[in-house]
């Protein structure tokens, strides 16, 4: 079957639309950048002064990409038309026959058991009511490192298979060693698995999609041959924290017609965002595979960011990359506080850079190039922001410190008076506002007057009050952010590299002491910055306090924005609302249901050891049972005596591990446990006769 | 040996490991009565601890005879039925496959290779 869209038709607008793209932003940040040297003392001829407006053209290009999204996004919606909206290309066809088996994938590293089961048996049910149905399979991949959550993760596995009848179709692997990380899992099951299906959906372990969504992708898939990846715009739900509730409204009510902008340019070359998209497994085995990068971390080594990569190289490779920003039923959860999704930003920030790397490598076509600069800039124009607010401030502290330099240009024959455009500067500043909040308003009167969704957020009145304080709070936020950025950008071209952890999932309030051991070297250097600018040259101070005031209330605004009673009282104001809320999705109230009912586990560990089942269970995943070295043998054998001496507390989590990947040891373990004669040490394994403390059933 | 406390633990222990397995009241004292009866029997020249000798015993009970656990809750009842007797190769009803070698659990699919290949870039 013909695509719906000839590649060199689409190839053909997506080249006219760019050109488009790169004049208006060159046209704007030419007038903005002629503005900003007018308004400078020596027009921008002396050196600081040409420092400044490079800074602020890059800076201006940069926000003015985010605005004409934004505008050419609003025209879409508004219009209700998009010649190249891969969705039409069903639109005759909605039931499509599917030949092809796909595998939905869900990646997990030590998350909690319970809310990662309890998504798989959501999207199960979900899907169980579409006629293709029987062509999914489900596999949870495990690179959980953690012993007790791994012996958790076995038990819900099969509690879900038993309670849905799930056996042969819901699969889980445990990967003990986690040779890169995400994408070497998902790598993994293309090389074990990867030939039984034509396409895999990957999830994350906080993502959700509908049954009907993920069969129309499938069948989105089956109709154009040549899409290799197809991603969803998944938007923000499920966190209660203040902050969280903010960026679910801003991703409901900003985040369509941002995606429906960033289809318009990037059409057949969108990106792959890791997860909540279908992939086509065999272009993706055959190009996708991701090389080391040579040296070592931070910008060597394992590729961080891969999602990025990988769909340059399915697009390398002749296969497009489509965005279907149109398909509801899509979601993923934020981070709950300012402080973690600052962590994963710091992830993300040494993931981008290292795409740099990538710039000038082989089959990458120059739109992805380009989209690796774009990932880049995310971090870095934070610190280009942070370097033009130093640079302005020492240019006004040597004005007030030094004076006016009258010669500013060598070989100048005849003095000149530095003169500041006031007027200008205040000009550019409200138009440099109106590029950034203009989007906000726009989505706003879409959503009011075309859509006619104000309901879905508690009706227009609320809907522009949440405006008005997402833009008040992104405001606020938007010094701390730019500190942090700059910060990771620094180290990491210092060479210093992040330790993975996984992201927590709930939400938690940020203790005053957490915040200001995260934000106190912030808030010290905001205070100096201030307190110099105050003394020497205090008109300058007044233009900075909008950034300064932020960066010395952050430990109050981290803490603050964390909290749930916070969010919940912006609830009950009728904040922030989305749809979701209001009327909620069968999917994510299934998901939220499953999760309350399933029993919170004790220590996986022990219960592998001493409770019959669990250990049968957990010795039936492992594969046959090999003979190892006299040597080996003997170190395990001691583990076992290690074990059964000191109880579970006297072992290290490497230990643990050793036991839980050893059947021998374990079986012999499980034995030697129930045989223990004294019963102190019995009790160390919770071996206590008496029913009152006998462990809930755990199946 | 004859400390009847002694032998008192090593009946709850075995009280305790089948009540973990869910098999009723009934057929577990049944169950007990028998481990209790051979570690007994082996105590004198055995030299263990009523515990170890009860606990062993019970573990070959279950080794040898089968109908012991056929009143574990159903969803047990295959996993561990396969776990003492791992060469038994009547069908599975919740994928449970035995092999040669001990018990596997069918939570994987069979193994259908492919290459994942990586290219210089």
């Amino acid at each position: 079957m013909a695509d719906f869209y000839p590649q060199k038709e689409w190839e053909a607008a997506a080249g006219r639309r760019r050109l488009l793209l790169f004049i208006l932003i060159a046209v704007t940040t030419f007038f903005a950048s002629g503005f900003m040297a007018d308004i400078l003392p020596y027009q921008g001829r002396t050196g600081l002064e040409v420092t400044l407006v490079v800074f602020f053209a890059l800076l201006f290009s940069w926000i003015s990409i985010g605005f004409w999204t934004a505008a050419i996004g609003f025209i879409i919606l508004w219009r209700r038309y998009d010649r190249f909206a891969i969705t039409r290309s069903l639109q005759d066809e909605e039931q499509l026959p599917v030949e092809g088996r796909s595998a939905i994938l869900i990646p997990v590293y030590n998350e909690q058991p319970d809310r990662v089961f309890a998504g798989v048996k959501a999207i199960y049910l979900s899907l169980a009511a579409e006629k293709t149905h029987e062509k999914f399979d489900y596999y949870v991949l495990s690179d959980t490192t953690d012993p007790d959550i791994w012996i958790q993760e076995e038990l819900a596995w099969a509690r879900l298979c038993l309670e849905v009848s799930g056996f042969g179709r819901i699969f889980y692997r445990h990967r003990r060693p986690n040779i890169k990380r995400k994408s070497g899992n998902i790598a993994d099951f293309c090389r074990r698995w990867g030939r039984n299906y034509r396409y895999m959906v990957v999830f994350d372990a906080d993502s959700m999609m509908t049954g009907s969504t993920v069969a129309r992708m499938v069948r989105l898939m089956e109709r154009n041959p040549h899409i290799g990846i197809l991603q969803t715009t998944p938007l923000t739900v499920g966190k209660k924290s203040l902050l969280a509730r903010i960026q679910q409204f801003a991703s409901h009510a900003y985040g369509p017609m941002f995606a429906a902008g960033l289809h318009y340019w990037q059409i057949g070359d969108a990106q792959y965002w890791g997860h909540n998209a279908v992939i086509r497994i065999a272009p993706f085995m055959a190009h996708c595979g991701l090389p080391r990068l040579s040296g070592k971390p931070p910008l060597g080594g394992d590729i961080l960011s891969h999602d990025f990569v990988e769909a340059a190289l399915m697009r390398g490779a002749g296969f497009e990359v489509w965005l279907a920003y149109d398909l509801t039923g899509s979601w993923e959860e934020p981070p709950p506080t300012l402080i973690d999704e600052l962590g994963r930003d710091r992830r993300w920030c040494q993931g981008n850079l290292q795409h740099m790397r990538l710039l000038l490598a082989k089959r990458i076509f120059p739109t992805h190039r380009v989209l690796f600069l774009n990932g880049a800039m995310s971090y870095v124009s934070a610190l280009l922001w942070f370097l033009f607010l130093n640079i302005s401030s020492i240019k006004a502290l040597s004005q007030a410190v030094i004076g006016p330099d009258y010669f500013p240009v060598q070989g100048g024959l005849f003095p000149e008076w530095p003169i500041w455009n006031l007027g200008w500067a205040l000009v550019l500043l409200t138009s440099t506002f109106v590029i950034l909040l203009l989007p906000k308003l726009l989505s706003a009167i879409l959503i009011i007057f075309k859509q006619k969704r104000a309901a879905d957020f508690g009706g227009p009145v609320r809907l522009l009050l949440s405006l008005g304080a997402e833009i008040i709070a992104s405001t606020l936020l938007a010094p701390l952010r730019m500190l942090s950025h700059s910060k990771f950008v620094f180290v990491t071209l210092l060479g210093q590299n992040i330790s993975w952890k996984p992201p927590p999932r709930e939400d938690q309030d940020t203790a005053w002491d957490v915040a200001l051991r995260f934000h106190g070297w912030g808030m010290v250097l905001a205070l100096i910055w201030g307190g110099v600018l105050f003394l020497v040259n205090r008109p300058f101070f007044w233009w900075l306090v909008p950034v300064l005031g932020p960066l010395i209330l952050a430990v109050p605004l981290s803490v603050w924005t964390s909290r749930k009673s916070l969010g919940n009282l912006a609830t009950k104001l009728g904040l922030f609302l989305i749809p979701e809320e209001l009327s909620p999705p069968p999917e994510l109230l299934s998901a939220g249901a499953a999760r309350a009912s399933l029993p919170t586990d004790n220590a996986g560990f022990v219960l592998a050891v001493v409770d019959p089942y669990v250990n049968a269970l957990h010795l039936a995943f492992r594969r046959q049972r090999r003979k190892v070295a006299k040597g080996i043998a003997e170190s395990r054998h001691q583990l076992v005596l290690k074990a059964l001496a000191g109880g579970p507390d006297g072992l290290r989590r490497e230990d643990k591990v050793t036991l839980l990947s050893d059947p021998d040891s374990l079986d012999q373990l499980h034995a030697l446990v129930w045989q223990i004669p004294d019963s102190q040490a019995a009790r160390q394994w919770g071996l206590d006769s008496s029913p009152s403390v006998c462990p809930e059933d755990t199946l | 040996m004859d400390d009847p406390d002694l032998w008192q633990e090593a009946q709850d222990r075995v009280l305790l490991y089948l009540k973990k397995l869910g098999i009723p009241a009934i057929q577990s004292l049944e169950i007990a009565r028998e481990a209790l009866r051979q570690a007994a029997e082996e105590a004198p020249a055995a030299g263990s601890p009523p515990v170890t000798l009860a606990m062993r015993a019970l573990h070959m009970i279950f080794r040898h005879n089968n109908k012991a656990l056929e009143n574990a809750p159903y969803a047990r009842y295959e996993i561990l039925y396969r776990r003492w007797h791992p060469h038994d190769q009547s069908p599975a009803s919740c994928s449970v496959a035995a092999s040669t070698t001990g018990l596997q659990l069918a939570a994987l699919p069979p193994i259908r290779r492919g290459s994942m290949i990586i290219r210089k870039i």
